[in-house]
């Protein structure tokens, strides 16, 4: 029986799917990844002034 | 991987009957048993969600109905594949398939039910329902070729019982191990993506 094209086409869509999502999920990683460290930063010079005028306050 | 694309393609022997396209069946069949436990897991982790309502567990529930849907689809395509050269057609609508797609579309809904929902924690909760009930159709589906005559044949595994040559027993079982494998490291990326997602939302109620 020569049915080889079907096994071949078959074979594609498995490998070609899980490569194609894994990419999606690793690119959405990283995105999302590098959101989180942006609101990180923004939020951290709060602090870091709060810090420094307490330090401030106290060698007055 | 690459040990499963010699086991299956070069160690098994070809089918007598079927030729080549048989080799479909160590794709197919790992794919739905991954389908089948993400479903699984989507399930238990439904329960727990509604019990402690921890974000844990609805992020593991949205990423295992995610990933579970992947590889059912990439399942219901290869039973297409090796249906036309074999039965004569690309789909029937036997028990089998029949309950399969309904499971596909009930998944499907289980994702948009989450998108669309009016508040995330909403969505969590009537997603966690459906999840639960949802389930319901697995056992159904694998049940199917038993309770009902069906052009699916029936399964070629089972606990006690193997009714296939042992070369492609081996080869059946370093790609179910193999598959196992990577749905697991891909349920563990998704679970992080769906993580930070919750983060970064509670971050972005606090700072307004």
């Amino acid at each position: 029986m020569d049915n080889f094209g079907f096994l071949f086409a078959a074979l594609l869509v498995v490998w070609i799917g899980i490569f194609v999502y894994i990419y999606y999920i690793g690119q959405k990683l990283n995105d999302l990844r590098q959101q989180l460290s942006e609101v990180e930063i923004r939020r951290k010079p709060k602090y870091e002034g709060r810090s420094v005028n307490v330090g401030v306050s106290e060698d007055l | 991987m690459a040990l499963t694309l010699y086991m299956t393609l070069i160690y098994a022997p070809t089918d007598a009957t079927q030729g080549d396209v048989q080799r479909i069946f160590y794709y197919h069949v790992p794919t739905a048993w991954n389908g089948f436990l993400a479903f699984f897991l989507v399930f238990v982790a439904s329960v727990v969600y509604l019990f402690k309502s921890s974000r844990f567990w609805d992020a593991l529930a949205r990423a295992s109905a995610e990933v579970g849907l992947v590889f059912t689809t990439i399942m219901i395509i290869t039973g297409s594949l090796w249906g036309k050269p074999v039965w004569g057609t690309w789909w029937s609508w036997d028990p089998r398939m029949t309950t399969t797609l309904i499971l596909w579309f009930i998944y499907l809904g289980y994702l948009m039910l989450r998108a669309y929902a009016p508040s995330k924690q909403q969505g969590a909760r009537y997603a966690a329902v459906l999840g639960i009930v949802g389930f319901v159709d697995v056992p159904i589906v694998y049940m199917s070729t038993k309770w009902w005559r069906t052009l699916h044949p029936q399964q070629v595994v089972e606990p006690g019982q193997v009714s296939m040559p042992p070369e492609m027993l081996q080869a059946f079982m370093v790609s179910l191990l193999a598959f196992t494998l990577l749905f697991i490291w891909i349920l563990i990326i998704r679970t992080r993506i769906a993580l930070i997602e919750d983060e970064l939302e509670i971050r972005s109620i606090e700072n307004g």
